[in-house]
């Protein structure tokens, strides 16, 4: 087991400078100036050099990054200098990353319970009934649920539910602890703030995972030891849980882990419709004013957070299923 | 198994619990939805800022329109301009100071701090004040782009002060309640740009900080109560404002980066009063029966053109392909491109407001006149355009493609980013025939349009913003020459200029003076609307609630 952790934490370092390296390269490829962000756009080129030396854009882009890995071991990911600061409004990456994970991890961590909410027993309901009318109804859920984009269910959530029936706010986000002054805070706001973002973000993946357990059910349902367990006697509510549902629902334990990843990207799209001060909204602002430290900074923080997330589910997968070695 | 089918029942339960809170909260009050208190004083003013966040909030950094919008609010200059519309909104008048004295010379500008005008914390505001704020923007440990050459370049000392060499600006002086600015060069443009939101007046000890202070104190009709980036900005009243500016509302809060598209049904719904980032586009001809009411059109200082690169070798090196363009463009479709009530069509460079400017009959502007076109180019070419990728950026870019097809030329549009168009289009060299850009100016004076967008001594190798490439020493000593101009002779040789340009040589296909297109709520009255001209936005000092 510790071989075997240590193995993965080596790779995910070697994944981590990969990635980053090559978010850095990519900026440097693009013809713009960071430097111009600074001086004004009127700036000469006496006033463009005077800021370049001042903040080191004049050095080469492999100098940069190395002072940018540096930075990064020798403060930590959550040191306050580690990721250096925007070149558009000057704040640490540190706190743009402190501030807005947490949004970002209420929609996606929200929006995975919902999806399992909807998908599980959508699933196998879907798997015990094929062909009846439940499960024509799930595989049309299932084909608007991949068909349509989350921006334009955005917008259609939000003036229904939103703009004409004024049951939940149109956009925003209410914080669970410490709301900004005079704004609406705690867990009863928090929710309902977040309860359409949370569907929005929720559909795409909830009809994935209907197709996913209504296939991994079904065939399950067709695996010699259920056969065996019910020729046995078994009550049909032990078959279900004990035989069917363990092993059915063992690969979408790796699904989740995974999808929860890469949720963080299809977050983009939620947040920027509602409004949610996010990760996304904050990379897509970073990507028009070409703000590297920005992009760099979520970059950073979210292959971060997919290593774990997947080293974690590696290591609990394996510990869920004793067949599974990890030699 | 056990611990599983435990941790299965917690996950569904705190699934549901969200649910019923969910449910039970929808019958509670956002904040956001909560009304201010009515009248033609007083009240919150619940303000959104779509798509964007202020830059800074602290004066010497901060350098966007939408910020000075409301650094408008909290700032205390030595002049200012009035919270009124246009004509007199543009005029600067005294606000800290007295109308300055100025040297026979013209290079020393003396001006006398009024007393009684004090920052939210209670310090008194002195011709101190100023010296401070003159000194910390240009400290090169603030990299602020107020330090740039353009602005204070003539004060002298500038380069000893920008260069590290000095903490003081060596023209700068005070004595009691005298500020006293000396100039190297004369700068009729001096006392537009000594008003720039960069020189306001900053409290004593204000540190030099290049990240910017998020809530410094403010000697304006309101200051900074809170900013929390990229959430939401309070801005209250100050106290201890005796000035003779406007301050109807008790206090404007402002959302950060919201969605134009739901921030647009929020001020429909009454949960927000304004959005100060715009509205979307497909949105604007809806609110033409609110016009007047709701809903306000308004010119700004911008000018909206089509670069036609004149650097030897190009397509547009040759004058007569570019008058051709002239006349082959549809400037109705250009406009129409960006929805209803985009802007005012032009065919100069100058916009309407700046002084000098004045309306004459060029180029068609009604439509294009291809016959004419024609006349002036008939040899077909292929030119490569540059454009944005937002908005109405590729609309635009299909109709020029659409005109210059009529004349027989082909075109291949190139789309990028707005950092990436203006870095590539700014690079001396690029192979590029046009680009689709725009300008708005940073001070109300036409050389930050003539001087800045088309003096051929200004072209560097990079960071251009004269991406025209052009470059004729005719119009090169015209520009010098009005340069150090002031008063009407600087506005009518300024003018002769522009016409000069425009008709002789004709660098640009300038198609718009776009608008600023308003939409306030219904709590909000109608009757005290201003447009800022200066700051081409609402002025939320003056705007109330019904």
């Amino acid at each position: 087991m510790t071989r075997y952790v240590i193995r993965r934490i080596l790779w995910a370092l070697v994944l981590f400078v990969v990635v980053t390296f090559v978010s850095y390269v990519i900026f440097f490829l693009i013809p713009a100036d960071p430097v111009k962000l600074f001086a004004g756009r009127q700036a000469t080129a006496e006033d463009l050099a005077r800021a370049a030396h001042y903040y080191g854009l004049d050095q080469p882009f492999y100098v940069q990054y190395w002072k940018f890995l540096s930075r990064l071991v020798a403060n930590g990911i959550i040191g306050k200098h580690a990721m250096g600061f925007s070149y558009a409004n000057r704040q640490w990456i540190s706190h743009v990353i402190k501030d807005r994970a947490p949004v970002t991890a209420s929609l996606v961590f929200g929006g995975a319970v919902f999806w399992m909410l909807i998908s599980v027993p959508i699933g196998i309901l879907s798997a015990l009934r094929p062909r009846s009318l439940a499960d024509r109804g799930a595989t049309i859920f299932v084909f608007i649920g991949i068909s349509a984009h989350p921006v334009f269910l955005a917008l259609i959530f939000l003036y229904i539910f939103g703009y004409k029936l004024q049951l939940f706010p149109i956009g925003s986000y209410a914080d669970f602890f410490n709301p900004p002054e005079g704004q609406p805070g705690g867990p009863i706001q928090w929710a309902w703030h977040m309860f359409l973002p949370w569907c929005t973000f929720a559909i795409l993946f909830a009809a994935l995972y209907v197709r996913m357990i209504r296939a991994s059910v079904i065939e399950t349902m067709s695996e010699d030891y259920v056969r065996t367990a019910r020729a046995k006697g078994a009550p049909e509510w032990i078959v279900m849980r004990s035989h069917i549902l363990r092993n059915a629902l063992l690969p979408i334990v790796t699904m989740l882990g995974m999808d929860i990843a890469l949720g963080m990207g299809g977050a983009v799209f939620t947040e920027s419709v509602y409004s949610l001060p996010g990760l996304g909204q904050a990379v897509v602002q970073s990507l028009e004013t070409f703000d590297l430290p920005v992009t760099m900074g979520v970059v950073v923080f979210a292959t971060t957070a997919v290593l774990i997330v997947n080293l974690i589910v590696d290591i609990l997968y394996a510990f869920i299923d004793p067949r599974i070695k990890l030699a | 198994m056990q611990r599983r089918l435990w941790l299965s029942i917690v996950a569904i339960a705190a699934g549901l619990s969200l649910l019923v809170a969910a449910g039970f909260a929808g019958a509670a009050k956002s904040a956001s939805g909560v009304a201010g208190k009515a009248g033609k004083t007083g009240g919150t003013l619940n303000v959104n800022l779509s798509a964007t966040d202020f830059d800074f909030l602290d004066p010497a950094l901060s350098y966007t329109s939408w910020t000075w919008q409301f650094t408008y609010l909290t700032n205390l200059k030595l002049l200012n301009y009035p919270d009124k519309p246009r004509p007199e909104g543009s005029q600067l008048v005294a606000e800290a100071s007295a109308l300055p004295t100025v040297s026979a010379d013209g290079k020393t500008y003396t001006f006398t701090i009024k007393p009684g005008f004090k920052f939210n914390t209670g310090e008194v505001v002195t011709a101190q004040s100023f010296a401070d704020a003159i000194d910390r923007t240009l400290n090169p440990k603030m990299q602020s782009p107020g330090a740039q050459d353009v602005f204070l370049g003539a004060v002298v000392g500038y380069a000893d002060m920008v260069g590290g060499k000095s903490t003081h600006l060596a023209g700068v002086t005070v004595k009691g309640a005298a500020l006293t600015i000396k100039l190297a060069t004369v700068d009729p443009a001096f006392l537009s740009k000594i008003s720039l939101p960069f020189f306001a007046a900053i409290p004593k000890g204000l540190p030099i900080n290049d990240k910017g202070e998020r809530t410094p104190a403010m000697a304006g009709p309101y200051y900074i109560k809170s900013y929390e980036v990229g959430r939401q900005a309070v801005f209250e009243k100050n106290p201890n404002y005796k000035g003779g500016r406007v301050a109807n509302l008790d206090r404007i809060v402002v959302t950060i980066n919201t969605d134009l598209d739901q921030s647009f049904l929020q001020v429909k719904s009454g949960q927000s009063d304004y959005d100060a980032g715009g509205l979307p586009p497909a949105q604007v001809a809806s609110l033409a029966p609110l016009l007047g009411k709701q809903f306000f059109v308004d010119t700004q200082l911008e000018v909206d053109y089509v670069a036609l690169n004149t650097s030897a070798g190009r397509f547009f090196s040759d004058v007569n392909a570019r008058k051709a363009a002239n006349n082959a463009v549809d400037r109705p479709a250009m406009l129409r491109a960006r929805g209803a009530f985009a802007g005012k069509r032009t065919d100069q460079q100058l916009p309407p407001g700046i002084a000098g400017f004045r309306d004459e009959k060029i180029y068609p502007i009604a439509g294009a006149n291809v016959e004419k076109a024609k006349s002036f180019w008939n040899k077909g070419g292929k030119i490569t355009i540059y454009t944005g990728n937002k908005g109405a950026a590729l609309i635009q870019a299909q109709v020029l493609q659409f005109n210059f097809k009529q004349i027989g030329v082909d075109t291949d549009i190139k789309q990028f980013t707005s950092a990436v168009l203006y870095a590539k289009a700014g690079t001396k060299g690029e192979a590029y025939d046009a680009a689709l850009v725009g300008w708005g100016s940073d001070y109300p004076d036409a050389s930050d349009f003539l001087d800045v967008l088309l003096n051929g001594q200004n072209i560097h190798d990079t960071n251009n913003n004269n991406l025209a490439y052009f470059n004729v020493p005719e119009v090169n000593t015209a520009l010098n020459k009005a340069a150090v101009l002031g008063g009407d002779a600087r506005a009518k040789a300024y003018g002769n200029v522009d016409v000069m340009i425009a008709a002789k040589y004709a660098p640009w296909v300038a198609y718009d003076n776009r608008n600023e297109r308003s939409f306030i709520s219904t709590r909000m009255d109608p009757a005290c609307f201003v447009f800022q001209p200066i700051y081409a936005k609402m002025d939320l000092a003056a705007a109330c609630l019904k």
